[in-house]
């Protein structure tokens, strides 16, 4: 059974990185943190009296249906938003808006760099984290939990609830296809 | 480079963008997983515990409210097998005496007796 502490050092360890899948998959960060929120109270609720070793498949499954959640709901809300869209005003634009309050202050890490050298890897990234999220979700699920998240086959398998094989069939096809689209965009890692 | 390498340099992309998120970002994450930690020191681990807390599992409140129909059935069923037997022991009483002349064979033929041999077998 997983200590308080152990669940902390887990959590830890994995929020980030489970926030960066929900945003590949949902794309808006209040949603995917709402999700990350969820997914954290589901597995300390349902599996603390797990083992550690067992923490991260089961965390990333229940990452993975509370998104799916998520769409199922946002699908519903869909229906009622066109419903009563006609019948509401559209939405004037709110000119007030500073746009000093949406910088960010410059990331201490980057800061040896040279100001065209950043710009250069911001763009590297925006473009790897774009083709990631055009990958079809069973691929980018298996590509995050072998490679990101370093789970083995069985345990990627357990997490997404398919055989092996697919999980090794799905991470082939997605590093094949983000190193195709790497590689027609100039990008060499 | 083959695959494997393919996905590590990516992967090595992706930790930066993990470890480049905004403040506003990592504070949300730190609040989330304190809420969840919370919750962890109040839950019961036991199942005995946990039924104080949650409520008894389905099955229990399954079986709660099964249980005193199928009490109810199980005593209709015995009361009315025992009123058969009853019966049955009381005419089996009557032909043994009969068979022991205790009881002359023109007690049938008495219209009493007749209603009262009726009145048994209902």
């Amino acid at each position: 059974m997983a200590t308080r502490r152990e669940m902390d050092q887990f959590l830890a360890s994995v929020e980030r990185r489970a926030f960066k899948q929900a945003m590949y998959a949902v794309r808006d960060e209040h949603t995917a943190l709402d999700i990350v929120q969820d997914a954290m109270l589901k597995l300390v609720k349902s599996y603390a009296e797990r083992p550690v070793a067992e923490l991260a498949p089961l965390f990333f499954r229940i990452l993975k249906n509370t998104t799916t959640d998520h769409f199922r709901r946002q699908k519903v809300r869909n229906v009622w938003t066109t419903l009563l869209s006609a019948l509401t005003p559209g939405d004037t634009d709110d000119g007030d808006r500073d746009i000093l309050e949406s910088l960010e202050p410059n990331d201490p890490k980057w800061q040896d760099q040279s100001a065209a050298d950043q710009v250069d890897r911001a763009q590297t990234l925006t473009i790897i984290e774009n083709e990631i999220k055009k990958l079809p979700g069973r691929q980018r699920e298996a590509f995050m939990l072998r490679y990101w998240e370093e789970l083995n086959v069985a345990e990627t398998a357990q997490s997404m609830g398919c055989s092996e094989g697919s999980v090794k069939t799905h991470c082939s096809r997605a590093t094949r296809t983000l190193a195709k689209a790497l590689s027609a965009r100039g990008i060499t890692l | 480079m083959n695959e494997n390498q393919t996905a590590y340099a990516i992967r090595r992309e992706l930790d930066q963008a993990a470890e480049s998120l905004p403040s506003s970002v990592t504070e949300r994450l730190q609040r989330a997983r304190a809420q969840s930690l919370d919750h962890m020191a109040d839950q019961p681990t036991s199942f005995w515990r946990r039924s104080q807390v949650d409520g008894p599992p389905m099955f229990t409140r399954f079986a709660m409210t099964a249980l005193p129909v199928l009490v109810v059935t199980i005593g209709a069923f015995g009361i009315s097998q025992w009123s058969v037997d009853r019966q049955t022991e009381e005419l089996a009483a009557l032909d043994e005496a009969v068979l022991l002349d205790e009881l002359p064979l023109t007690a049938y033929a008495d219209k009493g007796f007749g209603v009262f041999m009726q009145n048994t077998r209902q």
